[in-house]
């Protein structure tokens, strides 16, 4: 019988770290992830090609759940809306539709996708610093929650509603400093300096628009639940102060997003799935900052979240095949992989979890993940401590829900296929890959050339 | 004007229905004077109520007229028409208002009873004692009533038929018949109390005095008919015990009127109805007095329309709603909560204290506490909000005691830190183990459903962070705990289920139904609003208009302005209920009763619930009436539907099939029913045994063209 013929490498002295533990005294073990929900990655790759996007319906609905579940413990009236943004895939939406979430889009395009799936116009909120005139009339007419950014976009909203002879209810952005985290005050009117009480003023004494909400979003990726805390009682302090003094009712409180998914962080130090706050942890900080409303139950206003990295973030997975083995000049171990920073921009933000999809053995040493792309920027990861890996070996990006199926771009090579499995295994295809036919589609040469 | 007429006729039995009324004249007709004089006494009385401007509803009714009925056949069947009595007639009938009217504002108003016929005892009992001082005034009585035809049927029969006769002073067997033929149409189960009743009465006579049966049969037989269909079936609903307290009502009248004839024969007066009406007031009062209303079950809640639909009304809430349906209880906290002890559970829920409830948080491994640490601020549940159970008025508090360390109770302080609050007359709510901290809520204050009354803790009797709810008959802490079940429950699972009324078992996850204001907003039947429909059954198409009204009590209705049909609705918290349907089975409104009888304002995924539909609309005329007779002894269960809602874009679609029942004695049924954001109502279908009935509520653009 033949062996198969291992092939030369050219022999290196590697410090030999297998096993050993680190300094909190776990072991440095690498998992193989061989199968997702029950579908072998291979299957998986070998059915609809590589790379491959695969977001799990399962994690999905049970972040959801989770979080509703949390929710409901707490606080009586409250509603999750989908940020579009962070993953506008038909039927990612469709998912978050059917457990109940609202839609929350920040551009035109979003809030048409959003009625294109057949979500009513009274179940979205439009955000975001640039509102269109069509959008807002669209918006105004259709009963959707719209909540105004700046001073321009007020007395535009006055003059589409003054048009359409109707007082619709909106809300106003609010931003404010906080102990733990930037203030994101390019966002909304400031509390602090007074410009919120301003336009509260300005928007109650033109009569054209009546404020029933109030918005804000402290930032994104935000470690600190205690930041949640102190954002959820200055905005109920602030909607009690205006009940106080102007005598305007509150409805709704939307505390934007923002929750950290398991993802880490470039700066962090250590890993995501140890210190990223609980569900329970941010709606717990969330629940006493409510308590500032201090009023009956039955006035309470609702309380929205646009959560969406923390619920889909999890539920992605980037798969991978190995093309080449590498060594760099100073000895480091590289890995070309087909897939790259334009289908995961993220990388550029996070230290991903990457594990291969079968049994592995061979000595650990450090090693730089490379994409595809012939452009010195196109790195997964620079350094990470890894077994060897043959060319064709399967690799799964973990945690890849969240951004990257929106912010991915057709850059040298095409956008793969995505697929989602079911709660009851089934997978099919979400968004297909992309062909040339699909790039020249839109392409014209003028005849001139 | 008509009604007014012919329900003064029919409220004799106790009914609302013209037809009852129109035969109850038609019987008077053997007795031309009687039909005549009874006419114009009827007329007369709703005249003088109308130009006093007297309630016109209660005119309506016949509440005036049926005392102005008897006062007018009363002078006919003991006086002889002449000009003297005319007087004395027409200033008995405007006294008969009078005193209605006084009688209905004193003793309806503060006792909530009603007024029977005192007014017309009052009336002529001096008129029969004051009659041989009046000049011209002389009696009828000698007079024998002569029967136009002549049966023979077996004595008791005869005397049955008569005592029914004599209820409008024609103690005869053909105006009986009439009679009985008149109560048949208004109700089976009357008809069977009056047999009861009179039979009972006959055999207490024969066994214990010795009495002329003839004179029985006209003179006195009608109070123990009237006594019986009363407290059998008007004023408590009809079932095995109202029958019992009927029948003893029948015995304690009996008693009554032999104890009274003897005093009143003094006077040389008959008793005539008095043994009736002093009967009903006083079993009717004292029975009020129950701080448990069951068994029988007394009719207070709704609007009589007798028997069988006080026995349809009353199974139906039972089977829909539960046994606490008057006030519904919700579960006191927020989200879903594990109940880790049940009615009767193993370790504290025994003896008095058996129908308790113990609940917790856990999470999806089912652990109740954070895997570090023996704190009490572990477990899941510790200090989330505890909710009053229903609107009511906190009347216990106590909030100083500590929270134990995990695993050491505090017996001395049994009940921990614990609100009560009141929710009606013999209905009190208890949460105890609460954490210490300043009240919420005061002795005094009142809480509406669902405000948050206190923080879950571990105090008094617990060793681990818990909470403890019971209902009790009495404000006194510990007192012994009465049956409790909650209201529109979701029991967690593969398929959450939806239940009107459950008692949560030891395991089970539950939460309150929420309430999704997008989807309350489906829910639109604007007070005054019509809604115009377009029916197609087979080739056979109409067109209905329905109104929504509300009427004097806030009763929300639909009524079809086209066929004869109505129905009650509510707007709960969180559910949308249709109540009751009556009248025409081919109406638009039956299948909007039939197709969402009951809908919460949620639409959680695979979220399903079943109600039971009044399995009587569904049967033939023939099937209708056999169970109506056998109804109240046999609690008998209604038509299971099961229901999926489903929100698509704008529409909320509710989806519902008949459970697989035995297929001969349950039709099978399918509906739709789609209600619209903003819009409401908007269509719908109902298939039974494959026979389909489509109904499309019609654009307004329709309506314009």
């Amino acid at each position: 019988m033949d062996q198969p013929k291992t092939s030369y490498e050219k022999p290196v002295l590697v410090k030999y770290q297998n096993g050993s533990s680190d300094k909190f005294g776990r072991l440095q073990a690498i998992t193989p992830m061989t199968h997702i929900d029950g579908w072998p990655v291979q299957d998986l790759i070998e059915k609809y090609g590589s790379p491959l996007f695969v977001f799990s319906e399962r994690t999905m609905v049970h972040k959801c759940r989770e979080l509703k579940e949390l929710l409901a413990l707490r606080y009586p009236k409250f509603q999750l809306a989908w940020s579009f943004k962070t993953n506008y895939l038909n039927a990612i939406c469709r998912v978050f539709d059917r457990e109940g979430s609202w839609a929350e889009v920040v551009s035109e395009f979003e809030f048409e996708k959003a009625l294109r799936l057949g979500i009513p116009s009274s179940r979205i909120i439009l955000n975001g610093p640039y509102k269109t005139e069509s959008a807002l009339e669209r918006a105004l007419k259709g009963g959707t929650r719209i909540h105004i950014d700046h001073f321009d976009e007020l007395s535009l909203l006055e003059k589409v509603a003054d048009r359409l002879g109707m007082r619709p209810e909106v809300g106003i952005r609010v931003n404010f400093s906080l102990s733990s985290v930037p203030n994101w005050d390019r966002f909304g009117f400031n509390l602090e300096n007074g410009q919120a009480s301003s336009a509260v003023k300005r928007l109650t004494t033109g009569k054209r628009l009546t404020l029933s909400g109030l918005h804000c979003h402290i930032g994104t990726f935000v470690l600190d639940p205690q930041a949640y805390r102190e954002a959820t009682a200055k905005m109920a302090l602030f909607a009690k102060q205006l009940c106080d003094e102007m005598g305007l009712s509150i409805k709704w409180i939307d505390l934007g997003g923002g929750f950290a998914s398991t993802n880490t962080l470039h700066s962090q130090y250590l890993p995501g799935n140890q210190v990223t706050p609980s569900f329970s942890q941010y709606v717990e900080a969330i629940a006493e900052g409510l308590e500032n409303l201090n009023g009956p139950t039955s006035e309470l206003p609702l309380l929205f979240l646009e959560t969406g990295r923390a619920l889909i973030d999890e539920a992605g997975y980037l798969l991978a095949t190995v093309q080449a083995n590498k060594r760099l000049s100073d000895g480091r171990r590289a890995v070309v992989v087909d897939t790259g920073i334009h289908h995961l921009i993220t990388s550029l933000w996070y230290r991903h979890e990457i594990v291969p999809a079968q049994e592995f053995n061979g000595t650990f040493e450090p090693t730089a993940i490379f994409g595809p792309l012939c452009m010195n920027l196109d790195v997964i990861r620079a350094n990470i401590l890894y077994p060897p890996l043959k060319v064709g070996d399967r690799l799964v990006i973990k945690t890849v829900g969240a951004y990257n199926v929106t912010q991915w771009m057709q850059f040298i090579t095409l956008r793969p296929n995505v697929v989602m499995i079911s709660r009851n295994g089934q997978c099919d295809i979400i968004r297909h890959k992309e062909t040339l036919d699909h790039l020249v589609a839109l392409e014209e040469v003028p005849p001139w050339i | 004007m008509l009604d007014s007429f012919l329900l003064s006729y029919s409220q004799i039995f106790f009914s609302r229905d013209r037809w009852v009324g129109a035969l109850m004249f038609a019987a008077t007709a053997s007795h031309p004077d009687l039909f005549i004089g009874g006419g114009i006494a009827v007329l007369l009385t709703n005249l003088f109520a109308r130009l006093l401007h007297l309630s016109g509803e209660a005119i309506r009714v016949g509440m005036y007229g049926y005392n102005g009925l008897l006062v007018g056949l009363a002078f006919l069947y003991f006086f002889k028409a002449n000009l003297p009595l005319l007087v004395i007639f027409l200033l008995a009938i405007f006294a008969t208002v009078l005193i209605t009217a006084a009688l209905r504002a004193s003793l309806g108003y503060y006792l909530n009873l009603p007024v029977l016929t005192l007014p017309f005892l009052l009336i002529i009992f001096p008129v029969l004692s004051a009659s041989p001082n009046i000049q011209g005034m002389s009696s009828n009585l000698k007079e024998g009533i002569i029967s136009v035809f002549q049966f023979s049927f077996p004595e008791i029969v005869t005397g049955y038929l008569k005592s029914l006769g004599a209820i409008l002073f024609m103690p005869d067997v053909t105006a009986g018949f009439i009679l009985l033929i008149a109560l048949l149409l208004f109700s089976r189960i009357a008809t069977l109390l009056s047999f009861i009743g009179f039979a009972i009465a006959v055999f207490w006579f024969r066994w214990m005095f010795n009495f002329p049966q003839e004179h029985l049969y006209a003179s006195v037989g009608f109070n123990f008919i009237l006594i019986s269909i009363a407290m059998g079936g008007i004023w408590f609903v009809p079932q095995k015990s109202s029958f019992l307290l009927a029948g003893s009502s029948v015995l304690f009248c009996a008693l009554l009127w032999t104890g009274s004839a003897r005093l009143f024969s003094s006077f040389g007066l008959p008793v005539l109805i008095l043994p009736f009406n002093l009967t009903l007031l006083t079993f009717l009062f004292g029975m009020r007095q129950r701080t448990l209303d069951a068994r029988p079950k007394s009719v207070v809640d709704f609007e009589s329309s007798g028997p069988e639909s006080n026995l349809i009304h009353y199974q139906t809430r039972i089977m829909r709603f539960g046994s606490h349906f008057d006030h519904p209880i919700s579960l006191p906290f927020l989200g879903i909560w594990t109940c880790t002890q049940g009615s009767s559970g193993p370790f504290t829920h025994q003896a008095f204290w058996e129908h308790g409830f113990d609940f917790e948080v856990r999470d999806p491994s089912r652990r109740s506490n954070k895997k570090e640490g023996h704190e009490v601020s572990n477990h899941f549940c510790y200090k989330l909000p505890v909710l009053a159970c229903a609107d009511g008025q906190v009347i216990k508090v106590i909030h100083h005691i500590p929270d134990n360390p995990i695993g050491e109770p505090n017996p001395k302080e049994n009940w921990g830190n614990l609100v009560m609050v009141q929710h009606g007359p013999s209905l009190f709510s208890l949460v105890c183990h609460l954490a210490a901290g300043p009240p919420k809520f005061r002795e005094g204050d009142f809480v509406r459903r669902g405000d948050i009354i206190g923080l879950c803790g571990n105090s008094g009797r617990s060793s681990t962070p818990h909470l403890h709810f019971q209902l009790q008959n009495t404000s006194r802490v510990g007192s012994p705990t009465i049956h409790g079940e909650f209201h529109e429950v979701v029991l967690e699972g593969e398929i959450p289920l939806l239940l009107s009324a459950y008692v949560p078992q030891e395991g089970d996850r539950v939460r309150n139904v929420r309430r999704f204001q997008e989807i309350a907003d489906h829910f639109a039947f604007p007070i005054g609003q019509n809604i115009s429909l377009t029916c197609r059954s087979g080739d056979r198409e109409w067109n209905e208009e329905v109104e929504s009204t509300i009427d004097l009590y806030g009763h929300l209705k639909l009524i079809s302005l086209t066929r004869k049909a109505l129905l009650h609705f509510e707007y709960k918290n969180s559910v949308f209920t249709i109540f009751d349907f009556e009248g025409c089975r081919d109406s638009a409104l039956f299948i909007l009763y039939a197709s969402a009888p009951r809908v919460p304002y949620e639409s959680a995924e695979n979220l399903s619930f079943y109600d039971m539909l009044s399995l009587r609309s569904f049967l033939p005329v023939a099937k209708r009436i056999l169970s109506d007779l056998i109804s109240p002894f046999f609690s008998r269960k209604g038509l299971r539907m099961d229901y999926r809602c489903e929100l698509k874009g704008c529409d909320f679609i509710i989806s519902g099939s008949s459970s697989d029942q035995n297929p001969s004695a349950y039709p099978s049924i399918e509906t739709k029913a789609i209600f619209r954001e903003g819009r409401g109502w908007v269509g719908g279908h109902l298939v039974q045994n494959k026979k389909k009935v489509d109904v499309t509520r019609l654009e307004s653009e329709d309506l314009s063209k």
